[in-house]
């Protein structure tokens, strides 16, 4: 029941363990592991702005795998990058609003995943192919400073996912994301008339 | 050495009091006077020069006085019983006031208020409320806390506010007046949070009429969606 712990621990109080080798999940830990997902997302919904995507099983499981694995490439740093790029793979179904907002159940802990790997390399194969899935995935990512564009139209076809989007690159303070074209004028929408008093870092960035 | 003598009446002998306590001064009755002597030539300090003295008089060593600008001296020092002015003058200790006793109580009232303030709270339907913060930037939200009564109305408070449509208030010593409106007379506000929320373990809510009732802090909540979201549907 690797899996299945590695998401309670995940939940509930923040702490993760992972095994030494890599090894298949069983079946039954994928069944398990998909019920706790469900719960979560379930909780989850209640803190989404308007109604949230539905539940994609198949995103929520492959990210809960993935962040599962990559934990385990930062403390196992005798794999090879082979065996790195066979076992972290990208997800291979359709990215729709509900498989963005599912996937985040987990990936949304990948912020402290690149806390977690700051002692590593930039270049190191790890860290590289995080910040791929960082990119694939910005609605989880919107802590992470990325000089790259990112693509946002699976976002901002949903209301809620575009809504709590907005509220994270906010509550982020992340300034460059928030001057971002498609999303300075829902920041300033947000904000209203107390960018001063909510953000008083906002506004004069745009004025320098 | 020459000093100077001054005659007040008796009636004044209270005034004296803001100068018994200077050093050498000696003091007399005789009749409806007091002579006050001791006092230093040259120019003296300014609470002797405003005493209310009927004659002021230049004395020698001889205890002949003149009269001011006089050469030749017009009298001399009457024998009286000089004592210093600390023990002419007693000190005596103000008679304690009783408070007053208010035969009827102070009936709290408000009275419109000119004076334009953002508010503080507002008082709206849960169901307004909850429509608001389904789809409300989290950023506005962050500083809000809410209570909800039984009959579905939510007291949201916290600045800045929120636009919606309600019954606004502004918060002064956790009191809510309804905006627009303070209390009869203003200066109460302290005297009515100690009244009636000794323990300040509360909220009052005023309304217009005087009315109000208190609500506990503990019956607020931070305004998340998930918490306004399951007070509406266990109401």
């Amino acid at each position: 029941m690797e899996l299945t712990n590695f998401i309670a621990g995940l939940i509930n109080d923040g702490k993760v363990k992972v095994v030494s080798q890599l090894l298949p999940f069983e079946a039954e830990d994928l069944r398990l592991s998909t019920v706790h997902l469900q719960q979560y997302y379930e909780d989850d919904i209640q803190e989404m702005p308007a109604t949230a995507p539905s539940f994609d099983e198949n995103a929520a499981l492959w990210a809960a795998r993935y962040l599962y694995t990559a934990v385990q490439f930062i403390l196992l740093r005798n794999l090879d990058e082979t065996t790195m790029q066979e076992q972290l793979l990208p997800y291979s179904g359709e990215q729709t609003p509900a498989a963005m907002y599912s996937a985040d159940l987990t990936l949304r802990y990948l912020p402290d995943l690149f806390d977690l790997a700051k002692g590593l390399s930039p270049n190191d194969p790890l860290v590289k192919l995080m910040k791929e899935t960082a990119q694939l995935w910005p609605f989880s990512s919107a802590a992470i400073s990325m000089s790259e564009s990112t693509d946002l139209s699976v976002i901002f076809s949903d209301a809620s996912l575009k809504q709590a989007y907005i509220d994270r690159i906010i509550t982020a303070r992340n300034l460059h994301k928030c001057q971002q074209p498609d999303c300075y004028p829902l920041v300033l929408e947000a904000l209203g008339a107390y960018a001063a008093d909510l953000w008083p870092q906002f506004e004069p960035s745009f004025n320098d | 050495m020459m000093e100077i003598v001054i005659v007040l009446s008796s009636a004044h002998a209270a005034a004296l009091g803001s100068v018994r306590t200077f050093p050498g001064l000696l003091a007399a009755r005789s009749g409806e006077e007091i002579w006050v002597r001791g006092i230093p030539t040259g120019k003296p300090d300014k609470k002797i020069s405003v005493l209310p003295a009927r004659y002021t008089y230049f004395m020698d060593e001889q205890e002949r006085i003149y009269a001011p600008g006089a050469l030749t001296p017009s009298d001399t020092l009457p024998a009286l019983e000089w004592v210093p002015l600390l023990s002419f003058i007693k000190v005596t200790l103000p008679v304690s006031a009783l408070p007053g006793i208010l035969e009827e109580p102070l009936q709290i009232k408000l009275a419109r208020n000119v004076i334009i303030q953002e508010s503080d709270a507002l008082l709206t339907p849960l169901e307004t409320w909850e429509t608001y913060v389904s789809t409300a930037p989290l950023v506005r939200l962050q500083h809000l806390y809410f209570a909800v009564s039984e009959n579905s109305e939510a007291l949201i408070i916290g600045t800045p506010n929120i636009p919606l449509p309600g019954k606004t208030y502004i918060l002064r010593n956790n009191i809510l007046l309804p905006a627009g409106y303070d209390f009869d007379p203003p200066a109460i506000t302290s005297l009515v949070a100690k009244a009636l929320n000794p323990v300040n373990d509360g909220i009052l809510l005023f309304h217009e009429n005087g009315q109000w009732e208190k609500i506990k802090f503990d019956c607020f909540v931070p305004a998340t969606r998930s918490a306004v979201r399951l007070t509406n549907s266990m109401i």
